[in-house]
Formats: structure tokens, C-alpha cells, sequence
């Protein structure tokens, strides 16, 4: 795994991840401790139950726990701990939450006892903010209405057949709506929910960007399983006759979705410059320059493979 | 033979780009992946094989393991 880079976490950020992470996993195995063995072990398929904090705080992982902070920074030039603290534990349960339910839409096989912690986790997402908000706030609308994108998103995109680039984008992309929950409560603490507008326009398009990534590096594991995203519907369109969606991806499949990619970082640079927040543009030029090696090592890869079909053009009878 | 052979090529290509757990065994034991998915390991085949993954091997030196290990779990 790669080292954590100090300029893009800063120390404040991942102490307070490390404490509120281990905390949300500890208070779980009090609360349901008859439940929490079957829960930790499918939690291990995914991550070191150890040190769960690294999952959230992976260079590549959806920036959860840190847009908040970054949010809070930008609007008041320093961050309250304690309830940064309280959306991070929060956070923690959503994301176990929405992983779980994953695992069992995408056929991964997971242990029957585990899957009662999808109670837990959810409970353990939404009661952090009953902290912060009373009944009437405003909040709640908002987050009523990030769950039910999030669940009418999944439901949709788990049922298309045939997705093209509008699916994609208005779609598949907005399955990790519920995401934004916490950024909603940071706007809404700080009576500014006249930001909200801007960063959710920014969220969204990182959400089509992270989300298109996620497809381009599991497009193999997704094809075994007969998944059905728009990249591999998009190879099925445009592979030649005799051709595989494999073959396509080596052909023109790793370069059409570099290019993709980089459109979509671009509309979400574009959105995030507005933001006033330099942490999160270091992070986007850092997750750009990464994901731009991803593609060119993918791309040669397949080139170097491609010996394979000169040695099949000498050796063809013409 | 030759019509055999041409299908052989494009299928193992197939197989590499498709197949991450394949390219593992094709690294580890060339002969038995071939075999493994039928096909019979010419020396003209392991050759081009043997070409690949040392220019693969090259490229991954290169991009260095963060960018070749990314643990496309991470969602």
C-alpha cells in the first residue's frame, strides 16, 4: 500500500480518523457483541481490522472523511474536532454499511450471520447526527434526500442492461449520493447552505470520476461476473467481428477510457476551483497524476501483449 | 495446424488481458497455464510469452508497484 502522503492528510486529520475509526468498530462489537465476530470477519475480506482507519485514509480511497474537514476548514479557517469526530464515526457505519450491501448486490459470497450488521451499521450512521440536528433542521430534508438518490441510483443501475454515457452520468455515478450526508452537515451546522449548491455540483462530478475509475480497474473481475457497467457495455458496442471485450480493451478500450477519465477530472477540477479550498486541489492534482500512470501502465501493458497477435499475423496463412 | 495456431495466439491474448489470476500462473509456470487452458506450449508460443512478461516486468519496475498494485477494492 502507499505511504500516506503528509501534504494531502494532514496529521490533525489523521489522528482524528485514527481515534473516531477505531472508536466506531469498538462501540459496534459492545453494542451487538453476539453479531460483531461474523461482522469482523466479512470486515476482513476488505480491510486490516487492525488498523481499520488505513481503509478510509488509502490515497485512492473516496476522499469520506476528509471533505468534511476540508469543508469546515474553507468556511471557518479551522475545524471543531469533536464533531468532525462525530461524522467520521458516522461515516465509518455508512461506508460498512453501503460495502455490505454491495458485496450482496454484486454476488459476493457473505457469511448469512454478518449480514444482520446492515442494522447496526445503519443506525450507527444516521444517530450521530440526531447529535447536532433537531427533527425540524433543515438537514434532515437534504439527507432524506441523498439516501433516497442513493437507493433509486443502485436500484437503477443494478437493473440496466444496456448503459450508455447519460446512464453512467446520471445514474451509476450517483450511487454514492449518501456520501455527501456529512458535507450537508457541515453546511447546515454552519447555517452556510448557500455553498451547498457548489459542492454538490463538485461532488457529483468527482463521484462520475471515482466511480469510472473503479469500473476501468475492476472491468475484468466485473466482465467474470456478467457485471454490467457502461465501459464493458461500450466494448460490447465497439468490439470487431471475432473480437472480445477483452481484445477490445487492449485495442482502443484502455485509451477511450484514459481519455473519458481525464474529461471527467477535468469538470471536476473545474467545480473544485470555485471551492476555496487548496487541500482539496492538491488532492485532486495528486489523484489526476496517479490515475494518468494507472492508464499508461495499463495501456503499455496491453501493448506488450499485443506480441502475441504480430506472432498470430506472422504465423496466419494470408 | 496453421488455422489452430492463429487461434491459439489470439485466445491467449484474450486470456492475459482478461484473466489477472491467469497472468499470475503464466508467470509462475508458463507450460501449465497454457496447458490449463488448452493450449499446447510451442516454443514459438513460450517465446512470445517470455517476451511479454519481461517487457511487462520492465513497465512495472518503471510505474513502480503504487501505481501496478492499486487495489481496485478500494470503492
Amino acid at each position: 500500500m502507499r505511504k500516506l502522503d503528509p501534504e494531502i492528510w494532514e496529521p490533525q486529520l489523521v489522528t482524528a480518523s485514527q481515534r473516531a475509526v477505531r472508536r466506531a468498530v469498538a462501540q459496534f462489537q459492545n453494542r451487538v457483541p453476539l453479531l460483531a465476530d461474523s461482522a469482523l470477519s466479512w470486515l476482513a475480506t476488505h480491510c486490516d481490522v487492525d488498523q481499520p482507519e488505513d481503509y478510509f485514509l488509502h490515497p485512492q480511497a473516496l476522499p469520506l472523511l476528509s471533505l468534511p474537514w476540508w469543508l469546515e476548514r474553507s468556511l471557518r479557517g479551522a475545524v471543531d474536532e469533536e464533531f468532525q469526530a462525530g461524522l467520521i464515526e458516522s461515516s465509518v457505519n455508512l461506508y460498512y454499511f453501503a460495502r455490505m450491501l454491495d458485496d450482496l448486490m454484486d454476488g459476493h459470497a457473505t457469511e448469512r450471520a454478518a449480514l444482520p450488521a446492515l442494522y447496526p451499521f445503519l443506525l450507527g450512521f444516521q444517530s450521530a447526527y440526531f447529535r447536532y440536528f433537531a427533527p425540524s433542521d433543515d438537514f434532515w430534508g437534504h439527507f432524506q434526500r441523498q439516501m433516497d438518490l442513493t437507493a433509486e441510483s443502485a436500484s437503477v443501475d443494478s437493473a440496466l442492461q444496456e448503459l450508455n454515457e447519460d446512464d453512467f452520468l446520471n445514474m451509476a455515478a450517483r450511487k454514492t449520493a449518501a456520501a455527501f450526508v456529512p458535507v450537508v452537515a457541515v453546511c447546515c451546522r454552519y447555517g452556510r447552505q448557500d455553498v451547498l449548491a457548489s459542492w454538490e455540483n463538485y461532488f457529483l462530478a468527482f463521484a462520475r470520476w471515482h466511480q469510472f475509475r473503479n469500473d476501468l480497474l475492476g472491468w475484468s473481475g466485473d466482465a467474470e461476473r456478467k457485471g454490467r457497467t457502461w465501459l464493458l457495455c461500450e466494448g460490447e458496442r465497439h468490439k470487431g467481428a471475432g473480437e472480445s471485450v477483452a481484445m477490445w480493451m487492449g485495442r482502443e478500450g484502455f485509451a477511450w477510457a484514459g481519455a473519458k477519465l481525464k474529461a471527467l477530472m477535468e469538470d471536476a477540477v473545474a467545480k473544485a476551483s470555485t471551492l476555496g479550498s487548496p487541500e482539496l486541489m492538491l488532492y485532486l492534482a495528486m489523484r489526476e497524476e496517479h490515475c494518468t500512470r494507472e492508464v499508461a501502465f495499463m495501456r503499455k501493458s496491453a501493448a506488450a501483449w499485443a506480441g502475441l497477435l504480430e506472432l498470430d499475423t506472422q504465423a496466419s496463412p494470408r | 495446424v496453421e488455422v489452430l495456431i492463429v487461434s491459439e495466439y489470439r485466445k491467449l491474448y484474450n486470456e492475459v488481458l482478461g484473466n489477472p489470476e491467469f497472468r499470475v500462473k503464466l508467470d509462475r509456470d508458463p507450460k501449465e497455464a497454457l496447458e490449463s487452458i488448452g493450449i499446447r506450449p510451442t516454443p514459438e508460443i513460450l517465446e512470445g510469452v517470455d517476451n511479454a512478461l519481461k517487457a511487462l516486468k520492465e513497465l512495472q519496475a518503471d510505474f513502480g508497484p503504487e501505481t501496478t498494485e492499486t487495489e481496485s477494492c478500494v470503492s
